[in-house]
């Protein structure tokens, strides 16, 4: 009787020597696709239409106002949008419990309200309230 | 005087721990990726320098170009629409950051409609989108 001959048992294996080329083109495939994107924005907190409106002194506020055609008025003086932030840090010294009130004509271009918040932010004051103008 | 031999070997970079550097930069892209979920509009953002930067995972965007179309989330909208739309993503998410990613030669009016849609909804976190100075 013919001797039957035993097989070979060597355990299976999955190759691993591929592994890290696909890791790399994994990897290429997201530095490609990957845009680290950031978002700037100016938060605000608008108030609540159930609370009550907040009252305010009238000497407490100082009234910054952008026209349809772009001007802008400190408490009706005409000012130069870059001396808006200056003149309000020398209001702030005087009376730390300003409040300012932007209101923007309403057929200003938005960037012109933008640009007046930008300031009022850049003057680091921290009361300021948003309404919509004349037009 | 004779000098002894210096020993010369060759210089090599040892490449063993390449596939481990691999896999953790894969898993820091991994990670990092954000998927963008929404197309938007085409808009020129207002610039500032006072713009801080946003928590992204808050936000919902509003987006107005400057025909004035309006969407959230690549969806065309009336204005009387985003009341509705507010309501229910406050609903899921109180903390909700509205991003107003809107044309900056659009009028205010426009934008103070959207804010008026907003606080009828509740969502009274907003935040002005703009391009940094």
């Amino acid at each position: 009787m013919a001797k039957l001959k035993r097989p070979n048992m060597t355990p299976p294996e999955i190759s691993q020597a591929s592994t890290a080329d696909i890791a790399f083109l994994l990897l290429i495939f997201f530095i490609s696709t990957t845009v680290f994107e950031t978002e700037f924005g100016m938060q605000v907190v608008l108030p609540g239409l159930g609370g009550t409106p907040m009252k305010v002194k009238r000497e407490n506020v100082l009234t910054v106002r952008a026209t349809a055609d772009g001007a802008v008025f400190v408490d009706d003086a005409p000012t130069a949008l870059p001396e808006v932030r200056n003149v309000i840090k020398a209001q702030l010294e005087k009376n730390p419990d300003l409040t300012v009130s932007i209101e923007t004509d309403g057929n200003a271009a938005y960037e012109r309200m933008v640009d007046v918040l930008d300031e009022v932010k850049a003057a680091k004051a921290q009361r300021f309230s948003i309404k919509k103008g004349r037009g | 005087m004779r000098f002894a031999k210096s020993l010369s070997c060759e210089g090599t970079i040892p490449t063993g721990s390449m596939g481990d550097i691999v896999f953790l930069l894969l898993v820091f892209f991994m990670a990092t990726t954000i998927f963008k979920l929404e197309e938007g509009l085409t808009v020129t953002l207002p610039r500032a320098e006072s713009g801080v930067r946003v928590p992204r995972e808050r936000v919902s965007h509003i987006w107005a170009d400057g025909n004035g179309n309006l969407t959230i989330d690549d969806v065309y909208l009336q204005m009387n629409q985003i009341e509705t739309i507010m309501v229910q993503k406050v609903r899921e998410n109180p903390q909700l950051l509205v991003g107003l990613n809107v044309d900056s030669t659009l009028p205010y009016s426009f934008v103070d409609d959207i804010l008026k849609q907003c606080r009828k909804a509740n969502a009274i976190n907003v935040s002005f989108t703009n391009d940094l100075e």
